[in-house]
Protein backbone atom coordinates (compact mmCIF):
# COMPACT_ATOMS: atom_id res chain seq x y z
CA UNK A 1 0.00 0.00 0.00
CA UNK A 2 1.33 3.44 -0.90
CA UNK A 3 1.71 5.62 2.19
CA UNK A 4 -0.60 8.63 2.47
CA UNK A 5 2.15 10.64 4.15
CA UNK A 6 5.84 10.12 3.59
CA UNK A 7 8.59 12.04 5.36
CA UNK A 8 12.02 11.35 3.95
CA UNK A 9 15.27 12.48 5.65
CA UNK A 10 13.74 15.79 6.66
CA UNK A 11 15.86 18.48 8.28
CA UNK A 12 14.21 21.71 9.25
CA UNK A 13 14.99 24.92 11.00
CA UNK A 14 13.20 28.24 11.34
CA UNK A 15 16.47 30.16 10.82
CA UNK A 16 18.79 27.62 9.18
CA UNK A 17 21.50 30.19 8.32
CA UNK A 18 21.83 31.45 11.86
CA UNK A 19 21.62 28.15 13.69
CA UNK A 20 24.16 25.32 13.88
CA UNK A 21 22.76 22.20 12.30
CA UNK A 22 23.03 20.31 15.57
CA UNK A 23 20.34 22.61 16.99
CA UNK A 24 17.88 22.39 14.15
CA UNK A 25 14.30 21.63 15.12
CA UNK A 26 14.23 18.51 12.92
CA UNK A 27 17.32 16.44 12.28
CA UNK A 28 16.65 13.67 9.83
CA UNK A 29 13.08 12.57 10.33
CA UNK A 30 11.78 9.54 8.46
CA UNK A 31 8.17 8.50 8.78
CA UNK A 32 5.57 6.72 6.67
CA UNK A 33 1.91 6.77 7.51
CA UNK A 34 -0.53 4.43 5.80
CA UNK A 35 -3.98 5.53 4.67
CA UNK A 36 -6.44 5.07 7.53
CA UNK A 37 -3.72 4.63 10.12
CA UNK A 38 -4.03 6.16 13.60
CA UNK A 39 -0.67 7.39 14.87
CA UNK A 40 0.07 9.02 18.22
CA UNK A 41 3.16 11.20 18.66
CA UNK A 42 4.73 11.87 22.03
CA UNK A 43 7.90 13.74 22.91
CA UNK A 44 9.34 16.29 25.32
CA UNK A 45 8.78 20.04 24.93
CA UNK A 46 10.73 21.43 22.02
CA UNK A 47 11.37 18.03 20.43
CA UNK A 48 9.90 19.06 17.08
CA UNK A 49 6.37 17.62 17.15
CA UNK A 50 4.50 20.77 16.13
CA UNK A 51 7.18 21.56 13.56
CA UNK A 52 6.73 18.12 12.03
CA UNK A 53 2.94 18.57 11.99
CA UNK A 54 3.27 21.87 10.12
CA UNK A 55 5.52 20.20 7.57
CA UNK A 56 2.91 17.51 6.99
CA UNK A 57 0.33 19.98 5.71
CA UNK A 58 2.77 22.19 3.86
CA UNK A 59 2.54 25.09 6.28
CA UNK A 60 6.32 24.75 6.55
CA UNK A 61 8.57 23.36 3.81
CA UNK A 62 11.57 21.14 4.57
CA UNK A 63 14.97 22.83 4.68
CA UNK A 64 16.31 19.49 3.43
CA UNK A 65 14.62 16.22 2.47
CA UNK A 66 11.06 15.88 1.32
CA UNK A 67 7.51 15.43 2.51
CA UNK A 68 4.92 13.79 0.26
CA UNK A 69 1.20 13.69 0.84
CA UNK A 70 -0.75 11.27 -1.40
CA UNK A 71 2.35 11.17 -3.54
CA UNK A 72 2.49 14.96 -3.95
CA UNK A 73 5.62 16.81 -2.85
CA UNK A 74 4.83 19.76 -0.54
CA UNK A 75 7.51 21.80 -2.32
CA UNK A 76 5.40 21.93 -5.50
CA UNK A 77 3.50 25.17 -5.16
CA UNK A 78 0.73 23.99 -7.50
CA UNK A 79 -0.05 20.98 -5.27
CA UNK A 80 -0.04 22.89 -2.02
CA UNK A 81 -3.68 23.91 -2.08
CA UNK A 82 -4.78 20.30 -2.56
CA UNK A 83 -2.42 19.13 0.20
CA UNK A 84 -3.80 21.63 2.71
CA UNK A 85 -7.31 20.61 1.73
CA UNK A 86 -6.51 16.96 2.43
CA UNK A 87 -4.56 17.51 5.63
CA UNK A 88 -6.51 19.36 8.33
CA UNK A 89 -4.78 20.56 11.44
CA UNK A 90 -6.09 21.46 14.88
CA UNK A 91 -3.51 23.78 16.40
CA UNK A 92 -2.04 23.68 19.88
CA UNK A 93 -3.60 27.06 20.70
CA UNK A 94 -7.18 27.41 19.41
CA UNK A 95 -6.95 31.21 19.33
CA UNK A 96 -4.69 30.88 16.30
CA UNK A 97 -7.46 29.10 14.51
CA UNK A 98 -10.65 30.91 15.38
CA UNK A 99 -11.69 33.54 12.83
CA UNK A 100 -15.49 33.79 12.68
CA UNK A 101 -17.60 36.39 14.47
CA UNK A 102 -19.96 33.71 15.72
CA UNK A 103 -19.55 30.03 16.49
CA UNK A 104 -21.61 29.14 13.39
CA UNK A 105 -19.62 31.44 11.08
CA UNK A 106 -16.41 30.04 12.42
CA UNK A 107 -17.37 26.51 11.45
CA UNK A 108 -18.72 27.71 8.09
CA UNK A 109 -15.53 29.62 7.26
CA UNK A 110 -13.33 26.62 6.44
CA UNK A 111 -16.06 24.97 4.40
CA UNK A 112 -16.68 28.17 2.43
CA UNK A 113 -13.01 28.25 1.50
CA UNK A 114 -13.35 24.73 0.16
CA UNK A 115 -16.47 25.63 -1.81
CA UNK A 116 -18.75 23.21 0.05
CA UNK A 117 -22.34 23.73 -1.27
CA UNK A 118 -24.59 25.68 1.06
CA UNK A 119 -27.09 22.87 1.66
CA UNK A 120 -24.26 20.57 2.67
CA UNK A 121 -22.83 23.26 4.98
CA UNK A 122 -26.16 23.63 6.72
CA UNK A 123 -26.22 19.90 7.29
CA UNK A 124 -22.68 19.62 8.63
CA UNK A 125 -22.71 22.61 11.01
CA UNK A 126 -25.20 21.24 13.54
CA UNK A 127 -23.66 17.79 13.20
CA UNK A 128 -20.13 18.85 14.20
CA UNK A 129 -21.30 21.34 16.83
CA UNK A 130 -23.34 18.72 18.60
CA UNK A 131 -20.50 16.21 18.24
CA UNK A 132 -18.26 18.68 20.09
CA UNK A 133 -20.89 19.64 22.68
CA UNK A 134 -21.46 23.17 21.38
CA UNK A 135 -25.09 22.88 20.24
CA UNK A 136 -26.99 25.95 21.44
CA UNK A 137 -23.94 28.23 21.22
CA UNK A 138 -24.28 28.91 17.44
CA UNK A 139 -24.85 32.67 17.80
CA UNK A 140 -22.22 33.31 20.50
CA UNK A 141 -19.00 35.11 19.78
CA UNK A 142 -16.03 32.72 20.03
CA UNK A 143 -14.36 35.29 22.32
CA UNK A 144 -17.05 34.67 24.88
CA UNK A 145 -16.30 30.99 25.15
CA UNK A 146 -14.28 29.45 27.95
CA UNK A 147 -10.83 28.01 27.18
CA UNK A 148 -12.08 24.46 26.74
CA UNK A 149 -15.05 25.55 24.65
CA UNK A 150 -12.71 27.35 22.22
CA UNK A 151 -10.71 24.19 21.79
CA UNK A 152 -13.89 22.27 20.98
CA UNK A 153 -14.83 24.92 18.41
CA UNK A 154 -11.44 24.67 16.70
CA UNK A 155 -11.92 20.93 16.36
CA UNK A 156 -15.49 21.28 15.07
CA UNK A 157 -14.24 23.61 12.32
CA UNK A 158 -11.75 21.03 11.05
CA UNK A 159 -14.17 18.09 11.32
CA UNK A 160 -16.63 20.00 9.12
CA UNK A 161 -14.03 20.18 6.33
CA UNK A 162 -13.75 16.36 6.20
CA UNK A 163 -10.05 16.14 5.32
CA UNK A 164 -8.39 12.77 4.54
CA UNK A 165 -5.78 13.31 7.25
CA UNK A 166 -6.34 15.17 10.52
CA UNK A 167 -3.49 16.33 12.73
CA UNK A 168 -4.44 17.03 16.33
CA UNK A 169 -1.72 19.05 18.07
CA UNK A 170 -2.37 18.66 21.81
CA UNK A 171 -6.04 19.24 21.21
CA UNK A 172 -7.08 17.81 24.56
CA UNK A 173 -4.70 19.62 26.86
CA UNK A 174 -7.17 22.29 28.04
CA UNK A 175 -10.23 20.09 28.16
CA UNK A 176 -12.17 18.66 31.05
CA UNK A 177 -12.69 14.88 31.19
CA UNK A 178 -15.94 15.08 29.21
CA UNK A 179 -14.21 17.22 26.58
CA UNK A 180 -11.30 14.84 26.35
CA UNK A 181 -13.68 11.91 26.00
CA UNK A 182 -15.52 13.76 23.21
CA UNK A 183 -12.28 14.42 21.34
CA UNK A 184 -11.01 10.88 21.82
CA UNK A 185 -14.40 9.62 20.67
CA UNK A 186 -14.26 11.91 17.63
CA UNK A 187 -10.76 10.63 16.83
CA UNK A 188 -11.88 7.03 17.04
CA UNK A 189 -15.00 7.66 14.95
CA UNK A 190 -12.87 9.38 12.32
CA UNK A 191 -10.42 6.50 12.35
CA UNK A 192 -13.25 3.99 11.95
CA UNK A 193 -14.60 5.96 9.00
CA UNK A 194 -11.21 5.68 7.32
CA UNK A 195 -9.68 9.08 8.13
CA UNK A 196 -5.96 9.03 8.79
CA UNK A 197 -5.29 10.49 12.24
CA UNK A 198 -2.10 11.88 13.75
CA UNK A 199 -2.50 12.81 17.40
CA UNK A 200 0.25 14.73 19.19
CA UNK A 201 -0.27 14.35 22.92
CA UNK A 202 1.51 14.42 26.27
CA UNK A 203 -0.99 11.93 27.66
CA UNK A 204 0.29 8.36 27.59
CA UNK A 205 -3.21 7.11 28.25
CA UNK A 206 -4.51 8.82 25.12
CA UNK A 207 -1.54 7.64 23.09
CA UNK A 208 -2.25 4.05 24.09
CA UNK A 209 -5.41 4.11 21.92
CA UNK A 210 -3.46 4.57 18.68
CA UNK A 211 -2.35 1.84 16.25
CA UNK A 212 1.20 3.09 16.44
CA UNK A 213 3.11 5.34 18.81
CA UNK A 214 5.97 7.47 17.54
CA UNK A 215 8.34 9.00 20.09
CA UNK A 216 10.12 12.17 18.99
CA UNK A 217 13.10 13.63 20.84
CA UNK A 218 15.89 15.93 19.80
CA UNK A 219 14.35 16.41 16.39
CA UNK A 220 14.24 12.73 15.46
CA UNK A 221 12.00 9.69 15.71
CA UNK A 222 13.59 7.80 18.59
CA UNK A 223 11.18 4.94 19.14
CA UNK A 224 8.08 3.61 17.42
CA UNK A 225 5.79 0.62 17.56
CA UNK A 226 2.53 -0.61 19.03
CA UNK A 227 1.85 1.54 22.12
CA UNK A 228 2.08 -1.50 24.43
CA UNK A 229 5.54 -2.38 23.11
CA UNK A 230 6.82 1.16 23.54
CA UNK A 231 5.33 1.53 27.03
CA UNK A 232 7.08 -1.60 28.25
CA UNK A 233 10.38 0.24 27.77
CA UNK A 234 9.94 2.58 30.74
CA UNK A 235 13.64 3.29 31.17
CA UNK A 236 14.12 4.46 27.61
CA UNK A 237 10.99 6.60 27.76
CA UNK A 238 12.24 8.31 30.91
CA UNK A 239 15.45 9.19 29.07
CA UNK A 240 13.17 11.39 26.95
CA UNK A 241 11.26 12.88 29.92
CA UNK A 242 8.26 10.70 29.14
CA UNK A 243 6.35 8.18 31.19
CA UNK A 244 4.28 5.11 30.39
CA UNK A 245 0.64 5.02 31.63
CA UNK A 246 -0.23 3.96 35.17
CA UNK A 247 -0.74 0.25 34.55
CA UNK A 248 2.69 -0.10 32.96
CA UNK A 249 4.35 1.99 35.69
CA UNK A 250 2.67 -0.11 38.33
CA UNK A 251 3.72 -3.43 36.78
CA UNK A 252 7.29 -2.18 36.47
CA UNK A 253 7.38 -1.01 40.08
CA UNK A 254 5.81 -4.16 41.53
CA UNK A 255 8.07 -6.44 39.50
CA UNK A 256 11.11 -4.52 40.70
CA UNK A 257 10.01 -5.19 44.28
CA UNK A 258 9.88 -8.90 43.55
CA UNK A 259 6.22 -9.47 42.81
CA UNK A 260 5.98 -12.23 40.17
CA UNK A 261 3.82 -10.40 37.62
CA UNK A 262 4.13 -11.37 33.95
CA UNK A 263 4.43 -7.70 32.94
CA UNK A 264 2.24 -8.35 29.91
CA UNK A 265 -1.04 -6.75 31.04
CA UNK A 266 -2.03 -3.99 28.66
CA UNK A 267 -5.24 -2.77 30.27
CA UNK A 268 -6.77 -2.36 33.72
CA UNK A 269 -8.83 -5.52 33.42
CA UNK A 270 -5.85 -7.74 32.63
CA UNK A 271 -3.82 -6.27 35.46
CA UNK A 272 -6.65 -6.58 37.97
CA UNK A 273 -7.14 -10.23 37.02
CA UNK A 274 -3.48 -10.97 37.46
CA UNK A 275 -3.35 -9.20 40.82
CA UNK A 276 -6.41 -11.06 42.08
CA UNK A 277 -4.64 -14.32 41.27
CA UNK A 278 -1.51 -13.32 43.17
CA UNK A 279 -3.15 -11.70 46.17
CA UNK A 280 -5.75 -14.35 46.86
CA UNK A 281 -3.19 -17.17 47.08
CA UNK A 282 -2.08 -16.39 50.64
CA UNK B 1 -7.98 34.23 56.91
CA UNK B 2 -6.35 34.97 53.55
CA UNK B 3 -9.12 35.06 50.97
CA UNK B 4 -12.78 35.39 51.85
CA UNK B 5 -15.49 35.34 49.21
CA UNK B 6 -19.10 36.10 50.09
CA UNK B 7 -22.17 35.79 47.87
CA UNK B 8 -20.13 36.33 44.74
CA UNK B 9 -21.91 36.46 41.37
CA UNK B 10 -20.68 37.48 37.97
CA UNK B 11 -22.72 38.20 34.86
CA UNK B 12 -20.88 38.80 31.59
CA UNK B 13 -22.39 41.53 29.42
CA UNK B 14 -25.01 42.27 32.02
CA UNK B 15 -27.98 44.24 30.72
CA UNK B 16 -27.58 43.07 27.11
CA UNK B 17 -29.39 40.26 25.32
CA UNK B 18 -26.13 38.31 25.62
CA UNK B 19 -26.05 38.47 29.42
CA UNK B 20 -24.51 35.28 30.76
CA UNK B 21 -24.34 34.32 34.43
CA UNK B 22 -20.97 32.67 34.88
CA UNK B 23 -20.85 32.65 38.68
CA UNK B 24 -23.74 32.47 41.08
CA UNK B 25 -23.72 33.15 44.80
CA UNK B 26 -20.36 31.63 45.64
CA UNK B 27 -19.05 31.85 49.21
CA UNK B 28 -15.78 30.32 50.30
CA UNK B 29 -12.63 30.83 52.36
CA UNK B 30 -9.04 30.07 51.49
CA UNK B 31 -6.45 30.03 54.22
CA UNK B 32 -3.31 32.13 53.69
CA UNK B 33 -0.30 30.04 52.74
CA UNK B 34 -2.27 26.99 51.64
CA UNK B 35 -2.36 25.13 48.34
CA UNK B 36 -5.87 25.24 46.92
CA UNK B 37 -7.26 23.27 43.99
CA UNK B 38 -10.24 24.41 41.90
CA UNK B 39 -11.89 21.86 39.65
CA UNK B 40 -15.00 21.63 37.51
CA UNK B 41 -16.10 20.97 33.95
CA UNK B 42 -15.65 23.35 31.06
CA UNK B 43 -17.66 26.56 31.42
CA UNK B 44 -18.29 26.01 35.14
CA UNK B 45 -16.84 29.41 36.08
CA UNK B 46 -13.32 28.57 37.24
CA UNK B 47 -11.50 31.17 35.16
CA UNK B 48 -14.14 33.74 36.03
CA UNK B 49 -13.67 33.04 39.73
CA UNK B 50 -9.91 33.43 39.65
CA UNK B 51 -10.10 36.61 37.59
CA UNK B 52 -12.31 38.05 40.31
CA UNK B 53 -9.82 37.02 42.99
CA UNK B 54 -7.08 38.72 40.97
CA UNK B 55 -9.17 41.90 40.66
CA UNK B 56 -9.28 41.59 36.88
CA UNK B 57 -13.07 41.50 36.74
CA UNK B 58 -15.58 43.38 38.85
CA UNK B 59 -18.21 41.32 40.68
CA UNK B 60 -21.86 41.83 39.72
CA UNK B 61 -22.80 40.97 43.29
CA UNK B 62 -21.06 39.98 46.49
CA UNK B 63 -17.49 40.59 47.52
CA UNK B 64 -13.95 39.28 47.49
CA UNK B 65 -11.51 40.02 50.28
CA UNK B 66 -7.82 39.26 49.74
CA UNK B 67 -5.92 39.95 52.99
CA UNK B 68 -7.20 43.46 53.76
CA UNK B 69 -8.17 44.56 50.26
CA UNK B 70 -11.84 44.39 49.36
CA UNK B 71 -13.43 44.11 45.94
CA UNK B 72 -17.16 44.61 45.48
CA UNK B 73 -19.39 46.01 42.72
CA UNK B 74 -18.49 49.56 43.81
CA UNK B 75 -14.70 49.18 44.21
CA UNK B 76 -12.71 51.72 42.16
CA UNK B 77 -9.15 50.97 43.25
CA UNK B 78 -8.10 47.47 42.23
CA UNK B 79 -4.34 48.14 42.58
CA UNK B 80 -3.71 46.14 45.77
CA UNK B 81 -5.03 43.05 43.99
CA UNK B 82 -2.66 43.55 41.08
CA UNK B 83 0.24 43.92 43.47
CA UNK B 84 -0.40 40.85 45.58
CA UNK B 85 -2.04 38.47 43.21
CA UNK B 86 -0.41 37.12 40.05
CA UNK B 87 -2.07 34.91 37.52
CA UNK B 88 -0.68 32.51 34.96
CA UNK B 89 -3.49 32.33 32.43
CA UNK B 90 -4.87 29.34 30.66
CA UNK B 91 -3.15 30.32 27.40
CA UNK B 92 -0.11 32.11 28.82
CA UNK B 93 1.38 32.59 25.36
CA UNK B 94 -0.72 35.75 25.27
CA UNK B 95 1.14 37.09 28.27
CA UNK B 96 4.44 37.19 26.37
CA UNK B 97 5.51 40.37 24.63
CA UNK B 98 9.19 41.23 25.12
CA UNK B 99 12.02 40.68 22.63
CA UNK B 100 13.84 38.05 24.61
CA UNK B 101 12.92 35.41 27.13
CA UNK B 102 15.06 37.06 29.84
CA UNK B 103 13.52 40.50 29.26
CA UNK B 104 10.06 39.03 29.34
CA UNK B 105 10.68 37.42 32.71
CA UNK B 106 12.38 40.58 34.02
CA UNK B 107 9.40 42.79 33.20
CA UNK B 108 7.44 42.12 36.39
CA UNK B 109 10.31 42.35 38.89
CA UNK B 110 11.59 45.51 37.19
CA UNK B 111 8.18 47.10 37.70
CA UNK B 112 8.37 46.21 41.37
CA UNK B 113 11.28 48.65 41.58
CA UNK B 114 14.00 46.09 42.31
CA UNK B 115 17.64 46.85 41.56
CA UNK B 116 19.09 45.51 38.27
CA UNK B 117 21.12 42.90 40.20
CA UNK B 118 18.08 41.73 42.09
CA UNK B 119 16.09 41.58 38.87
CA UNK B 120 18.79 39.51 37.22
CA UNK B 121 18.90 37.17 40.17
CA UNK B 122 15.12 36.78 40.14
CA UNK B 123 15.20 35.99 36.42
CA UNK B 124 17.83 33.31 36.85
CA UNK B 125 15.99 31.82 39.79
CA UNK B 126 12.65 31.87 38.00
CA UNK B 127 14.08 30.23 34.87
CA UNK B 128 15.46 27.43 37.00
CA UNK B 129 12.11 27.04 38.80
CA UNK B 130 10.27 26.81 35.50
CA UNK B 131 12.74 24.31 34.05
CA UNK B 132 14.00 26.62 31.31
CA UNK B 133 17.55 25.95 30.09
CA UNK B 134 19.66 29.13 30.29
CA UNK B 135 20.46 28.89 26.54
CA UNK B 136 16.94 30.12 25.85
CA UNK B 137 17.44 33.42 27.75
CA UNK B 138 18.33 35.49 24.69
CA UNK B 139 15.87 33.95 22.22
CA UNK B 140 12.60 35.57 21.25
CA UNK B 141 9.75 34.04 23.26
CA UNK B 142 7.82 33.78 20.00
CA UNK B 143 10.41 31.39 18.62
CA UNK B 144 9.72 28.73 21.18
CA UNK B 145 7.64 25.57 21.24
CA UNK B 146 4.24 25.61 22.97
CA UNK B 147 5.56 24.04 26.16
CA UNK B 148 8.58 26.34 26.27
CA UNK B 149 6.35 29.44 25.95
CA UNK B 150 4.26 28.19 28.82
CA UNK B 151 7.35 27.89 30.97
CA UNK B 152 8.39 31.46 30.12
CA UNK B 153 5.00 32.82 31.15
CA UNK B 154 5.22 30.86 34.38
CA UNK B 155 8.73 32.08 35.07
CA UNK B 156 7.58 35.69 34.55
CA UNK B 157 4.98 35.29 37.26
CA UNK B 158 7.20 33.31 39.64
CA UNK B 159 9.82 36.07 39.37
CA UNK B 160 7.33 38.48 40.97
CA UNK B 161 7.13 36.27 44.07
CA UNK B 162 3.50 37.28 44.66
CA UNK B 163 1.62 36.62 47.92
CA UNK B 164 -1.08 34.82 46.00
CA UNK B 165 -0.16 32.79 42.94
CA UNK B 166 -2.99 31.70 40.69
CA UNK B 167 -2.36 29.06 38.07
CA UNK B 168 -4.99 28.28 35.44
CA UNK B 169 -4.12 24.81 34.11
CA UNK B 170 -0.40 25.31 34.64
CA UNK B 171 0.77 21.96 33.35
CA UNK B 172 -1.28 21.72 30.15
CA UNK B 173 1.17 21.38 27.30
CA UNK B 174 4.14 20.34 29.44
CA UNK B 175 5.79 16.97 28.96
CA UNK B 176 5.23 14.45 31.79
CA UNK B 177 8.48 15.20 33.53
CA UNK B 178 7.88 18.94 33.17
CA UNK B 179 4.43 18.54 34.72
CA UNK B 180 5.72 16.67 37.72
CA UNK B 181 8.73 18.88 38.33
CA UNK B 182 6.85 22.13 37.93
CA UNK B 183 4.29 21.24 40.57
CA UNK B 184 6.92 19.98 42.96
CA UNK B 185 8.77 23.26 42.54
CA UNK B 186 5.64 25.32 43.10
CA UNK B 187 4.87 23.29 46.18
CA UNK B 188 8.33 23.99 47.49
CA UNK B 189 8.15 27.73 46.75
CA UNK B 190 4.73 27.84 48.39
CA UNK B 191 6.15 26.35 51.59
CA UNK B 192 9.33 28.43 51.62
CA UNK B 193 7.67 31.74 50.83
CA UNK B 194 4.37 31.02 52.61
CA UNK B 195 2.68 31.80 49.34
CA UNK B 196 -1.00 31.06 48.79
CA UNK B 197 -1.35 28.98 45.65
CA UNK B 198 -4.63 28.54 43.80
CA UNK B 199 -4.49 26.03 41.00
CA UNK B 200 -7.20 25.32 38.46
CA UNK B 201 -6.74 21.87 37.00
CA UNK B 202 -8.62 19.14 35.19
CA UNK B 203 -6.15 16.62 36.52
CA UNK B 204 -7.42 14.97 39.68
CA UNK B 205 -4.06 13.32 39.87
CA UNK B 206 -2.32 16.67 40.35
CA UNK B 207 -4.98 17.96 42.70
CA UNK B 208 -4.94 14.89 44.92
CA UNK B 209 -1.18 14.95 45.10
CA UNK B 210 -0.72 18.63 45.92
CA UNK B 211 -3.87 20.44 47.06
CA UNK B 212 -4.56 20.76 50.77
CA UNK B 213 -8.10 21.82 50.05
CA UNK B 214 -10.21 21.70 46.93
CA UNK B 215 -13.32 23.41 45.61
CA UNK B 216 -15.64 21.90 43.01
CA UNK B 217 -17.44 24.26 40.63
CA UNK B 218 -20.45 23.20 38.58
CA UNK B 219 -22.56 25.51 36.41
CA UNK B 220 -21.34 28.63 38.18
CA UNK B 221 -21.96 27.32 41.67
CA UNK B 222 -19.74 25.87 44.34
CA UNK B 223 -21.01 22.31 44.82
CA UNK B 224 -18.40 20.72 47.10
CA UNK B 225 -15.28 21.50 49.08
CA UNK B 226 -12.89 19.74 51.40
CA UNK B 227 -9.63 17.85 51.37
CA UNK B 228 -9.10 15.74 48.24
CA UNK B 229 -9.93 12.61 50.29
CA UNK B 230 -13.22 14.13 51.41
CA UNK B 231 -14.17 15.21 47.91
CA UNK B 232 -13.17 11.92 46.26
CA UNK B 233 -15.32 10.11 48.84
CA UNK B 234 -18.38 11.52 47.04
CA UNK B 235 -18.02 8.59 44.61
CA UNK B 236 -20.59 8.63 41.82
CA UNK B 237 -21.44 12.31 42.44
CA UNK B 238 -17.98 13.12 41.07
CA UNK B 239 -18.99 11.88 37.67
CA UNK B 240 -22.20 13.95 37.81
CA UNK B 241 -20.04 17.01 38.42
CA UNK B 242 -17.98 16.14 35.37
CA UNK B 243 -14.90 15.13 37.35
CA UNK B 244 -12.67 12.23 36.72
CA UNK B 245 -11.71 9.88 39.51
CA UNK B 246 -7.92 9.41 39.63
CA UNK B 247 -6.84 6.30 37.78
CA UNK B 248 -5.34 4.55 40.78
CA UNK B 249 -8.54 5.00 42.76
CA UNK B 250 -10.44 3.38 39.89
CA UNK B 251 -7.94 0.53 39.91
CA UNK B 252 -8.16 0.14 43.70
CA UNK B 253 -11.98 0.10 43.53
CA UNK B 254 -11.85 -2.50 40.79
CA UNK B 255 -9.46 -4.68 42.83
CA UNK B 256 -11.62 -4.33 45.93
CA UNK B 257 -14.52 -6.05 44.21
CA UNK B 258 -12.66 -9.27 44.81
CA UNK B 259 -10.35 -8.60 47.75
CA UNK B 260 -11.34 -9.42 51.32
CA UNK B 261 -10.61 -7.42 53.34
CA UNK B 262 -10.42 -4.54 50.84
CA UNK B 263 -7.33 -2.35 50.38
CA UNK B 264 -7.10 0.40 53.02
CA UNK B 265 -8.88 3.74 52.46
CA UNK B 266 -7.03 6.97 51.74
CA UNK B 267 -4.98 5.92 48.73
CA UNK B 268 -3.97 9.39 47.65
CA UNK B 269 -1.25 8.68 45.17
CA UNK B 270 0.05 6.00 42.94
CA UNK B 271 2.86 5.11 45.35
CA UNK B 272 0.27 4.37 48.06
CA UNK B 273 -1.42 1.86 45.79
CA UNK B 274 1.86 0.17 44.91
CA UNK B 275 2.94 -0.08 48.53
CA UNK B 276 -0.38 -1.41 49.78
CA UNK B 277 -0.37 -4.04 47.03
CA UNK B 278 3.15 -5.07 47.97
CA UNK B 279 2.28 -5.23 51.65
CA UNK B 280 -0.73 -7.38 50.87
CA UNK B 281 1.31 -9.71 48.69
CA UNK B 282 4.04 -10.15 51.32
CA UNK B 283 1.42 -10.84 53.97
CA UNK B 284 -0.08 -13.52 51.77
CA UNK B 285 3.31 -15.16 51.16
CA UNK B 286 4.27 -15.34 54.80
CA UNK B 287 0.79 -16.05 56.19
N1 LIG C 1 8.29 29.96 15.27
C1 LIG C 1 9.48 29.50 15.63
N2 LIG C 1 10.61 30.19 15.34
C2 LIG C 1 11.83 29.73 15.70
N3 LIG C 1 12.04 28.57 16.37
C3 LIG C 1 10.97 27.84 16.69
C4 LIG C 1 9.63 28.26 16.35
N4 LIG C 1 8.76 27.33 16.79
C5 LIG C 1 9.51 26.36 17.40
N5 LIG C 1 10.82 26.67 17.34
C6 LIG C 1 11.93 25.85 17.90
O1 LIG C 1 11.92 24.59 17.25
C7 LIG C 1 12.10 23.51 18.18
C8 LIG C 1 10.95 22.53 18.05
O2 LIG C 1 9.74 23.18 18.41
P1 LIG C 1 8.30 22.50 18.28
O3 LIG C 1 7.31 23.58 18.45
O4 LIG C 1 8.24 21.69 17.04
O5 LIG C 1 8.34 21.52 19.55
P2 LIG C 1 7.20 20.59 20.15
O6 LIG C 1 7.74 19.19 20.15
O7 LIG C 1 5.91 20.81 19.46
O8 LIG C 1 7.15 21.07 21.68
P3 LIG C 1 5.90 21.29 22.70
O9 LIG C 1 5.64 19.96 23.34
O10 LIG C 1 6.47 22.23 23.70
O11 LIG C 1 4.76 21.85 21.93
C9 LIG C 1 12.22 24.17 19.56
O12 LIG C 1 13.57 24.20 19.92
C10 LIG C 1 11.69 25.57 19.38
O13 LIG C 1 12.39 26.47 20.22
N1 LIG D 1 -15.68 37.25 28.18
C1 LIG D 1 -16.82 36.55 28.26
N2 LIG D 1 -17.98 37.04 27.81
C2 LIG D 1 -19.12 36.33 27.88
N3 LIG D 1 -19.23 35.10 28.43
C3 LIG D 1 -18.11 34.56 28.91
C4 LIG D 1 -16.84 35.23 28.86
N4 LIG D 1 -15.89 34.44 29.41
C5 LIG D 1 -16.54 33.31 29.79
N5 LIG D 1 -17.86 33.37 29.51
C6 LIG D 1 -18.87 32.32 29.77
O1 LIG D 1 -18.96 32.15 31.18
C7 LIG D 1 -19.00 30.75 31.52
C8 LIG D 1 -17.88 30.44 32.49
O2 LIG D 1 -16.64 30.59 31.82
P1 LIG D 1 -15.22 30.33 32.48
O3 LIG D 1 -14.19 30.82 31.50
O4 LIG D 1 -15.19 30.89 33.85
O5 LIG D 1 -15.23 28.72 32.53
P2 LIG D 1 -14.09 27.70 33.02
O6 LIG D 1 -14.67 26.94 34.17
O7 LIG D 1 -12.82 28.41 33.23
O8 LIG D 1 -14.01 26.69 31.76
P3 LIG D 1 -12.74 25.97 31.05
O9 LIG D 1 -12.42 24.74 31.85
O10 LIG D 1 -13.26 25.58 29.70
O11 LIG D 1 -11.63 26.95 30.96
C9 LIG D 1 -18.92 29.97 30.21
O12 LIG D 1 -20.21 29.48 29.86
C10 LIG D 1 -18.43 30.97 29.19
O13 LIG D 1 -19.01 30.75 27.93
MG1 LIG E 1 4.06 21.68 20.08
MG1 LIG F 1 -11.00 28.43 32.14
Amino acid sequence: MAPIVEVHEVFYHYFPEKTPRSQWALQGVNLRIDPGEYVAVMGPNGSGKSTLAKLLNGLLLPTEGCVRVMGKDTRNAEDLWEIRRQVGMVFQNPDNQIVGATVRDDVAFGMENLGVPRAEMLRRIPEVLSQMGLAGREEDSPHHLSGGQKQRLAIAGILAMKPAVILFDESTSMLDPAGRDDVMQAIQDLHRQGTTVVHITHSAREASLADRLVVMAEGRVQMQGAPGEVFRQGERLRDWDLEPPLIYRLQEQLQKQGMPLTGTASDTKELVNELWGLLSKG
Amino acid sequence: MGIVIEGLSHVYMAGTPFAHTALQDVSLRMEAGSFIGIVGPTGSGKSTLIQLIAGLLRPTQGRVRVFDAVLDPETKNRKPFRKWVSVVFQYPEHQLFEETVAKDIAFGPRNLGLSPEEVEQRVEQAMAWAGLPSELADLSPFHLSGGQMRRVALAGVLAMQPRVLILDEPTAGLDPRGQRELLETIRQIQREQKMTVIMVSHSMEEISRHAERMFVMHRGRLVAEGTPEQVFAHGTRLREWGLEVPEWIVLAEELNRNLHPPLPQGIRREEDLASSLLARWKEGKSG
